[in-house]
C-alpha cells in the first residue's frame, strides 16, 4: 500500500482470526486526513513556520552570545583627555616639591599660600620629628587647617592635599617601635581616611586624581597596618575594626556591590584588592605600598 | 493542544533556556557570555548521547518538525551539560565521564528518535548545577576553594606565625579556569539566569520527549483510521497503542510503516491462527481420575470457574 492509498475492506459479517487473513479486494483509494501540522502549515493559529523561525533564531542567539565579551574597562588614565597638571604621581614622589609651583598656580589664592608654606615648611624637614608632636607645632596646624579647605575643593586641591599628606608620612616618625606607640601611625592614616573619604569615589572618573588616590590608599594601607599590627601578640582591635570598616565602605567588598573605586583597585593592584577579603586585610596595599613608595619607611628612610 | 503544537512549543522552551544558559552577568552588571568551550564538551556528549539513542533504530526525521525536534533535543541537550560542567579543571573529565555514563545507559527497546533525558540523569546534571553555582559563588566572593576549613585550636591561637597552618583549603581553583569575567560575577542575577535556564532546557527536552512520542503514536493513528472503522478498529485491538513503539512502528515513513502493520498483523494472525487450530485438537475435558489442577486448566481454558469456586 503506497503513501496515501486505503483499503476498503468487503469481507462483511462476523469477524474471525482466521478470517481477517483472507485476501481482500481493493476498491477505491481514499486520501488520509490531514494532520494538525498541515493544517498548521497552512495558517493555524500558531503557524508551524513561525514557531520554527523563532526556535531557530533563539538557538542561533543562544549559540553565538556565549562569545559576548565584556565591555572594556577604560581606566581614567586610558582616555584621550588630559589630566589638569601632567603626571601628577610625580608630585607625589621624593622630587615633587620640585613641580610645586605648578600645582600652587591651579589652587586658589587663598589656598595658594598656606599649602606653600605647609609644603616647603615639610620639604625642608631634616629632623624626622614624631608626627604627633610635629602636627602639634604651628606649621603642623597649618597643614590640618589647610588640608581641611583643600577637602572641599576640586582634583587638583585634592592632588594639593594628596601631596601633603604623602610628604607627612616621608618626613615624620610613625614607625610603632619598642618605645614609640601605633598612635603616630593612627594620626596619619585617620587623614589619609578623611581624604579618601572626600576623593576616593570620584578619582575613578577622574584622570587627575586616579592614580594618586590609588597611591594614597595603599599609603594608608600600610600605615594602617602598621597601627593594628603594632603589638607583639595579637593586634590592637580599634585601628583594625575602624580601617576594616571603613575599607568594606570604600572597595564596596561586603555590600555585594563593588564601588567604582574598589573596581579601579581592582584593576590597577589586584593583589591589594583580593587581600581586602582575608583576614590581614591590609597585608596586600602594604606590600604594594612598599613598592610604590620605597622612601616611605615611617623612619624617614633613615 | 495537539502533539504537533506541543513539540513545537517544547521546542521554543529549549532554545529560550539554551538562551539563559549562554549568559551571566559580570562585576560591573554587563551580560557577558559563558564561552564556546563548555558548549563543545556539551556537544560531544550530546553527540554520544545521540548516536547511542539511534543505534540499531531505523528512525529518520520525516518532516520539518521531525528535523526541529531532533536539533532541540541534541542542542537542548549540549546547552544542558555546557551549563553544568565546570569548564576547567580536574573534576571536569570525572563530570564528563559520570554524564556520558548517564546519558547514553538505555535499555534496547527505549531507543528513541534524539537523546533522551531520563529522570536519574536530570537529577543528576541538577546536582552537578548546584556544585557549578556554589564554585561560581566562592568566585564571586574571591574566594578560590571549594571550602576553607579551621583548624579547631590552632585558628584561636593569635599568632600571625601560624597563619599558613590555620586553615585547610579544599579544592582549589582560579578565576581563568572557572571561565569566570574579569571583573567578577554577579552571583544573584547569574543563579537566577542559569537556574531559570537548566528548569527551562530539562523540562523542554522531557516535554519533548513526550510530545514526540504522542506525535509518532498520533501518525499510526492516522494511518490505521484510513481503514474502515471496523477494521481500524480490529488492528488496534490486534495491535494496542502501548507497544507501537516497542514493535518498531515508531519514525517510520507512511509506506514502511503500512508495511510495518500489515507484516505485524500477519504475524499476529498467523499466530493466533495457530493457536486456535490447536486449541480445537486439543482435549480439554480432563480425564477421569485426573487431577483437580488439571480440571481447573481445563475448566480455565474453556471459560469456566473453577471446580471449588462453583
Amino acid at each position: 500500500m503506497g503513501p496515501g492509498a486505503v483499503r476498503r475492506w468487503e469481507s462483511g459479517g462476523s469477524f474471525s482470526c482466521t478470517a481477517a487473513l483472507r485476501p481482500a479486494p481493493w476498491v477505491r483509494m481514499r486520501t488520509p486526513r490531514t494532520s494538525a501540522h498541515q493544517r498548521n502549515q497552512r495558517g493555524g493559529a500558531v503557524p508551524f513556520a513561525l514557531v520554527a523561525s523563532v526556535a531557530a533564531a533563539l538557538f542561533v542567539a543562544a549559540i553565538l552570545l556565549r562569545g559576548l565579551e565584556a565591555p572594556v574597562r577604560v581606566a581614567p588614565e586610558q582616555r584621550e583627555e588630559r589630566p589638569t597638571i601632567a603626571s601628577p604621581m610625580q608630585l607625589l614622589g621624593v622630587s615633587g616639591s620640585r613641580r610645586s609651583a605648578e600645582l600652587a598656580a591651579l589652587l586658589p589664592e587663598a589656598l595658594r599660600g598656606p599649602w606653600q608654606r605647609v609644603q616647603t615648611g615639610l620639604a625642608a624637614q631634616q629632623a624626622c620629628p614624631k608626627t604627633i608632636e610635629w602636627l602639634a607645632t604651628p606649621r603642623g596646624q597649618e597643614l590640618e587647617r589647610t588640608l581641611a579647605e583643600l577637602g572641599r575643593g576640586d582634583a587638583p586641591q585634592g592632588l594639593a592635599a594628596a601631596m601633603l599628606l604623602v610628604d607627612l608620612a616621608r618626613r615624620t616618625q610613625w614607625e610603632p617601635g619598642m618605645f614609640l606607640g601605633a598612635e603616630h601611625s593612627e594620626r596619619i592614616g585617620d587623614l589619609m581616611q578623611a581624604w579618601l573619604a572626600r576623593f576616593a569615589e570620584k578619582s575613578a572618573d577622574d584622570v587627575t586624581l586616579h592614580e594618586p588616590a590609588l597611591a594614597v590608599f595603599l599609603l594608608y594601607g600600610r600605615v594602617m597596618r602598621e597601627a593594628y599590627d603594632a603589638p607583639t601578640f595579637g593586634r590592637s582591635q580599634a585601628p583594625f575594626e575602624r580601617a576594616r570598616s571603613f575599607v568594606r565602605g570604600l572597595c564596596g567588598t561586603v555590600a555585594k556591590s563593588q564601588t567604582d573605586f574598589g573596581r579601579a583597585l581592582q584593576t590597577r593592584h589586584p593583589r591589594a584588592y583580593l587581600g581586602l577579603l582575608e583576614d590581614d586585610f591590609l597585608a596586600g596595599c602594604d606590600e604594594e605600598a612598599r613598592l610604590l613608595f620605597p622612601d616611605i619607611d615611617g623612619d624617614c628612610g633613615k | 493542544m495537539n502533539a504537533e503544537r506541543q513539540l513545537s512549543f517544547a521546542c521554543l522552551l529549549i532554545a529560550f533556556g539554551g538562551l539563559l544558559l549562554a549568559l551571566q552577568l559580570d562585576g560591573d552588571g554587563a551580560l557577558v557570555g559563558t564561552g564556546f568551550a563548555p558548549l563543545g564538551i556539551g556537544a560531544v556528549v550530546a553527540l554520544a548521547a545521540t548516536l547511542l539513542a539511534g543505534a540499531r533504530s531505523n528512525t529518520l526525521p520525516r518532516d520539518a518538525l521531525d528535523v526541529l525536534s531532533i536539533a532541540s533535543a541534541f542542542l537542548g541537550l549540549s546547552f544542558l551539560v555546557a551549563g553544568v560542567l565546570a569548564p576547567g579543571g580536574s573534576w571536569l573529565f570525572f563530570e564528563v565521564v559520570v554524564l556520558l555514563w548517564l546519558l547514553t545507559r538505555r535499555p534496547l527497546e527505549q531507543k528513541a528518535s534524539g537523546p533522551i533525558l531520563a529522570p536519574s540523569a536530570c537529577a543528576a546534571l541538577a546536582v552537578m548545577l548546584l556544585v557549578r553555582l556554589w564554585i561560581a559563588y566562592q568566585g564571586s566572593e574571591n574566594r578560590w576553594q571549594l571550602m576553607e576549613i579551621s583548624v579547631p585550636i590552632l585558628s584561636s591561637i593569635p599568632l600571625k606565625l601560624l597563619d599558613p597552618i590555620k586553615t585547610i583549603e579544599l579544592g582549589s581553583f582560579d578565576p581563568t579556569e572557572m571561565g569566570l569575567p574579569i571583573t567578577g560575577m554577579a552571583f544573584g542575577p547569574t543563579l537566577a539566569l542559569w537556574s531559570s535556564g537548566f528548569a527551562a532546557v530539562a523540562g523542554g527536552l522531557m516535554w519533548r520527549a513526550r510530545a514526540a512520542y504522542e506525535l509518532e503514536n498520533d501518525r499510526i493513528h492516522a494511518t490505521i483510521q484510513t481503514l474502515p472503522p471496523a477494521l481500524a478498529r480490529l488492528v488496534e485491538r490486534l495491535l494496542p497503542e502501548e507497544e507501537w513503539k516497542q514493535l518498531g512502528l515508531h519514525g517510520l515513513s507512511e509506506r514502511l510503516r503500512c508495511k510495518k502493520i500489515e507484516a505485524l498483523i500477519e504475524k499476529e494472525m498467523r499466530s493466533r491462527r495457530e493457536f486456535e487450530n490447536l486449541l480445537r485438537r486439543t482435549p480439554l475435558l480432563a480425564p477421569p481420575g485426573a487431577s483437580e489442577f488439571a480440571a481447573d486448566i481445563g475448566n480455565a481454558i474453556q471459560g469456566e470457574p473453577p471446580a471449588d469456586a462453583r
